[in-house]
């Protein structure tokens, strides 16, 4: 006993000496009020996310994080939010990284919780496909915030550059959609007017081989330009509907059903510009229909995706991004388009020392749909930061943005930074 | 005992018929002694002549390219090691406000810049590597592509942070002496030697005595002055005397400066793919 204990301490400290903790203890806190109809509180938000990693001496490694947040706006504003928000929405408690990471020379092994990214597009998800996404916000806001942890097994190999990298998910998990009645939700009553529907999307898959999903991404090491090609055999992270009327009761369930994506992501840059582009492949991807019921069809979907990036001095940057999908079947009944198209432009303008101007507009010119996202970004201190920023949506109401009209917004925002860096 | 000659390591007997031969040669040596030396005379007298006039003979030894390389070791150590910087930015119009950076660097050519501090911006982080450069964004969580005139952007550019030498990126001409700071300089033209670097020419001044950088101005490709800056904080740093502060100063605006505190420097060792793309996410 006495010699187990001696050897378990011994190794407890050799495994903390000169081991490097990084800590952060940041918090956030938003109210917003609706732009448009009835200027009432879109938002109460509090939120403290903390995000950590231990760098034991070479070549281990651990993170561990979490957020939480509680959103008081649907309790208070209840004349507009339903029971069913309230409920669901109004606070939850998120795992982040939870992974251990294994590094020694040319291969990291990472297992756990954690967010692996691909793709060279900004603003939107393309080749981002990988890890589920949190839309109950529409997704707006820093696209990693917006990804959900998941378990996977991330093996990756340095061979000069050339990266070869294999993920294997043995559970999947799903975007989080709005829930009905929220301000992003989608409109499903409007197809069965006077009717009761029920909605549920939160669909669990086991753990095991039978629902696992594994990727492959290759990235050859040439100068000057990132290139990767990419493969992934997986259950579609948005949801697909399927509804069924049960003596005058409408429920409406999701369901994720399995495609292949094949994918070509690369970037370079020429003189001051950065050219980013990205070509997909969605084999067998399923796109909801209605003919007096949801249901669903595969087909198959190439989305391309062009942009370029322009710095202007140290002060300015810009960037416009095009990108078209397109599904090689047309069905008359379907909810999306055979091709959609949308065009991107951002820019982040630094007005003042420590005060920035972010704007990133996007146009849907196959329905006329725009959402414009403003911030106004000031640095109060090294850990303060306080942000103005507004969120409109414009459109006819059948229009992918249009759609959202009543929930434009402008809110502000404070959020603090703590942490720090500690060696043992 | 006769008088001895000596030739080479022999020595002869004056009255020997080997002495008689040696005499005479020793006759003909010593016009051909008297003659040479006149000649060298000459020559001595035209090229201490030449040399008043041509100044670049007079920097001794080293060429102005090891002049520079000189200076760079009393800025930076070689090879591979870590270093944390401090950057202080003032402006009429603000506060005084401060970055930390910490600069990983191998060879000049592979550096990474870690920003520490404010801590908002923790996590920040540039990887230059040879002509290619990527920025990695916490919000992100990926590396992105930048171009690599982003080099220059930054109120200290991330050049100024992730190249360490001159010797390799510039060719070196000497212009004249000058006293700075009643200091004996030299005065050197630098030229860059490829487009990838963060000013096209540098007027550097390097102390004559010790090596150490004093003085800088730093120009763009189009030859306007972009900023001047000024060495001091001469440190002790892995044993050896180094400058540890940079003050840099806008040459439109002259009361924006930047100051750049270097310290911390260790020696390190890093595997192959530290510097590496994929492991800015790791």
């Amino acid at each position: 006993m006495i010699k187990t204990l001696f050897v378990l301490s011994f190794l407890i400290s050799s495994l903390c000496f000169s081991t490097v903790i990084q800590y952060s203890f940041d918090t956030q806190s938003r109210i917003g009020y609706h732009l448009v109809d009835t200027k009432d509180m879109s938002s109460h938000r509090h939120e403290l996310e903390s995000n950590n990693i231990i760098r034991f001496p070479n070549p281990w490694s651990l993170g561990v994080g979490f957020r939480a947040f509680v959103e008081a706006a649907y309790a208070s504003n209840s004349s507009r939010y339903s029971d069913a928000v309230r409920t669901r929405d109004s606070q939850d408690l998120i795992l982040r990284d939870l992974y251990l990471q294994y590094k020694a020379g040319p291969l990291t092994l990472k297992l756990g919780n954690q967010q692996v990214v691909w793709g060279e597009a900004f603003g939107f998800y393309y080749a981002d496909l990988v890890n589920p996404k949190d839309f109950r916000d529409f997704g707006i806001g820093p696209l990693e915030k917006n990804r959900l942890h998941t378990p996977i097994a991330n093996l990756k190999w340095n061979l000069n550059e050339n990266i070869i990298q294999l993920i294997y998910i043995p559970k999947p998990y799903f975007n989080k959609s709005p829930s009905i009645g929220s301000d992003f939700a989608f409109p499903f009553g409007s197809f069965f007017p006077g009717m009761p529907v029920t909605f549920n999307d939160e669909r669990t898959l086991s753990w095991g081989t039978h629902d696992s999903e594994y990727g492959l991404r290759f990235s050859p090491g040439f100068s000057s330009i990132d290139l990767s090609l990419l493969y992934m055999n997986y259950h579609d992270r948005s949801p697909i509907y399927l509804s069924s009327n049960v003596a005058g009761q409408v429920q409406v369930l999701g369901t994720h059903p399995k495609m292949e994506t094949f994918g070509l992501t690369l970037s370079t840059p020429i003189e001051q510009f950065v050219l980013r582009s990205e070509l997909l492949y969605h084999r067998d991807k399923s796109f909801n229909y209605f003919s007096g019921n949801l249901d669903y069809f595969k087909a198959n979907q190439f989305v391309g995706v062009i942009g370029l990036d322009y710095i202007v001095g140290d002060r300015w940057r810009m960037g416009l991004q095009f990108s078209e999908n397109y599904r090689t079947q047309t069905f008359p009944a379907a909810l999306e388009k055979s091709s959609t198209q949308l065009i991107t432009g951002h820019g982040s303008f630094t007005t003042l020392p420590n005060q920035t101007l972010d704007v990133l507009i996007a146009y849907s010119p196959h329905d006329g749909g725009s959402l414009t996202e403003l911030s106004y970004n000031m640095a109060l201190s090294k850990r303060i930061e306080l942000t103005f920023a507004a969120d409109l949506f414009n459109g006819s109401r059948t229009s992918q943005f249009g759609l959202y009209h009543p929930a434009s917004r402008g809110y502000f925002q404070l959020k603090t930074f703590l942490g720090s860096e500690a060696k043992l | 005992m006769g008088d001895f000659i000596i030739i080479g390591e022999t020595v002869l007997d004056s009255n020997s018929p080997s002495h008689k031969i040696a005499m005479r040669l020793g006759k003909i040596g010593e016009a051909v002694y008297h003659k040479v030396m006149k000649s060298l005379q000459l020559f001595l007298a035209i090229t201490i002549f030449t040399c008043s006039l041509w100044p670049s003979i007079s920097l001794g030894t080293l060429t102005p390219q090891e002049i520079v390389k000189k200076a760079d070791e009393a800025r930076y150590p070689e090879g591979q090691f870590s270093f944390l910087v401090k950057v202080t930015d003032k402006d009429d119009s603000s506060d005084a406000s401060e970055t930390l950076y910490l600069v990983h660097t191998k060879d000049n050519d592979n550096s990474l810049v870690e920003t520490k501090s404010p801590e908002r911006m923790r996590g920040r982080k540039l990887l230059m590597k040879k002509h290619d450069l990527w920025m990695f964004l916490p919000t992100l969580k990926k590396p992105t592509r930048v171009s690599f005139e982003q080099r220059l952007t930054g109120e200290v550019s991330n050049g100024d942070l992730a190249r360490t030498n001159f010797a390799s990126d510039y060719d070196a001409k000497f212009i004249s002496e000058e006293k700075i700071d009643n200091k004996p300089c030299f005065k050197l033209l630098l030229t860059a030697n490829n487009k990838d670097v963060a000013y096209r020419q540098i007027v550097y001044w390097v102390e004559k005595s010790s090596f150490f950088p004093v003085q800088v101005k730093f120009y763009a490709l189009s030859g306007k002055l972009l900023k001047t800056g000024k060495y001091s904080g001469i440190k002790n740093v892995l044993d050896k005397n180094r400058v540890t502060q940079l003050t840099i100063t806008d040459a439109l605006h002259s009361k924006r400066q930047s100051t750049l505190n270097y310290f911390n420097f260790k020696k390190n060792s890093y595997d192959e793919t530290f510097f590496s793309k994929e492991s800015l996410s790791d």
